[in-house]
C-alpha cells in the first residue's frame, strides 16, 4: 500500500514550482559562457543525477525516503527532478565564471554541498522529502559531494577535449 | 544468481569497452546529452511500470538489484549510443540497419535473460513490450542526433 502524506496542491508543490521558475529565469538572464550543447549537458546532469539517486535510494529494497505527496511516482516528482537542472547548471557556471582553480575545487564543492543541504532542509520542512527507515539529512551530504565532484569531472573532460581539438 | 551478476557486469564492461573502441561520430557533448536523455526515459518508464502500475516486479536481492541497475542505467544507454555512433559513422544504409538489428538483438536477449533469471517478474506486461520500447527509443534518439547536429 502506498503511503499518502497529503492529497492537495499546497506548499511543497508551490515551493518546487517557484524554485524551478527562479532557476530558469536566472539561467536565461545570465551571460552565456557555454555553447548550447554544453549548457544542455549541465542542465541534463542535474535532472539525470536527481532521477538516478532518487530512483535508487527511494525505491525498494533501499527505500530511504519518499518525494512529495505519496510514495507513488507523480508528475510533481518529475518536476522536482527538473528543478535540479538550473542549479546544476549554476554550479558549473559559477565555477567557470570565477575560474575556480583546481586546488580550490574541493572547497567549492564542499560549499555548494552545504548550500544544497540547507536547501534540502528547507524542502523537507515544506513536505517535499519524507525520510524513513533511519535516513537523516546528513546522509544526503555524501550524495551531493559525489554528484558535484562528478559534474566537475565531466566539465573538465569536456574542456580538455575542446582544448585538444583546438590544438 | 551469483553467476548472473558476474555475467551482467561482464556485459556492462564489454559494452563500455566497445563504446570506446567503435568509431565515434558524435562529439562528447552529444554522447553525454543522449546518455542522460536515454537514462531519464528508461528510469521513468521503469518506475511507472514497477511502482505505479505494478506490471513488472523485481527481485530485491542485492545481486539482482545490481544486475538490474547495470542493465537499466548502463547497458541499455551505452548499447544505444554504440548504435547511434555507428549509424552516423557509416553512410551506407545497409550498415546502419545492420547496427540497429545487432543492437536490438543484444538488448532483446538481455531483456529476456532478466525474465529467465528472475531479476524481473512480469505480471500483465511482456518483455516484448520492452523490446518495442527500445526500438522506439532508438528511433527517437536517432532523430534527436539529427536535431543535435543542427545545433551550433
Amino acid at each position: 500500500m502506498p503511503i499518502i502524506y497529503d492529497n492537495s496542491f499546497n506548499k511543497n508543490e508551490c515551493v518546487i514550482i517557484i524554485f524551478l521558475i527562479i532557476g530558469l529565469v536566472l539561467i536565461l538572464k545570465l551571460k552565456k559562457i557555454f555553447t548550447l550543447k554544453e549548457s544542455l549537458v549541465y542542465l541534463l546532469f542535474g535532472f539525470f543525477s536527481g532521477i538516478l539517486f532518487d530512483h535508487i535510494l527511494s525505491t525498494s529494497p533501499i527505500d530511504l525516503y519518499d518525494v512529495n505527496d505519496q510514495s507513488y511516482y507523480e508528475l510533481i516528482d518529475f518536476i522536482t527532478y527538473l528543478m535540479y537542472s538550473p542549479y546544476s547548471y549554476l554550479f558549473i557556471y559559477i565555477y567557470k565564471y570565477f575560474n575556480v582553480r583546481l586546488s580550490r575545487t574541493p572547497i567549492y564543492i564542499l560549499s555548494y554541498s552545504l548550500i544544497s543541504i540547507m536547501c534540502e532542509l528547507f524542502f523537507t520542512s515544506m513536505g517535499v522529502f519524507h525520510y524513513k527507515n533511519g535516513y537523516e539529512i546528513y546522509d544526503s551530504f555524501s550524495v551531493y559531494l559525489l554528484t558535484f565532484s562528478f559534474e566537475i569531472m565531466l566539465h573538465r573532460i569536456i574542456n580538455n577535449k575542446k582544448t585538444l581539438q583546438a590544438t | 544468481l551469483v553467476l548472473i551478476l558476474a555475467f551482467f557486469i561482464l556485459i556492462t564492461w564489454a559494452a563500455i569497452s566497445l563504446f570506446f573502441l567503435v568509431p565515434r561520430s558524435l562529439t562528447i557533448e552529444e554522447n553525454t546529452i543522449l546518455f542522460f536523455i536515454i537514462n531519464i526515459a528508461i528510469s521513468n518508464m521503469f518506475i511507472i511500470l514497477t511502482l505505479n502500475l505494478k506490471l513488472v516486479n523485481y527481485n530485491t536481492g542485492y545481486r539482482s538489484i545490481v544486475a538490474l541497475f547495470a542493465f537499466r542505467n548502463l547497458i541499455i544507454p551505452v548499447c544505444l549510443l554504440i548504435f547511434l555512433n555507428l549509424a552516423f559513422y557509416y553512410s551506407e544504409k545497409s550498415k546502419k540497419i545492420f547496427a540497429f538489428i545487432i543492437t536490438l538483438l543484444l538488448l532483446s536477449f538481455i531483456e529476456l535473460l532478466t525474465q529467465w533469471t528472475g531479476i524481473k517478474i512480469f505480471s500483465g506486461w511482456s518483455p516484448f513490450y520492452n523490446i518495442f520500447i527500445y526500438i522506439l527509443l532508438a528511433l527517437i534518439s536517432f532523430l534527436l542526433v539529427k536535431l543535435l547536429k543542427k545545433l551550433p
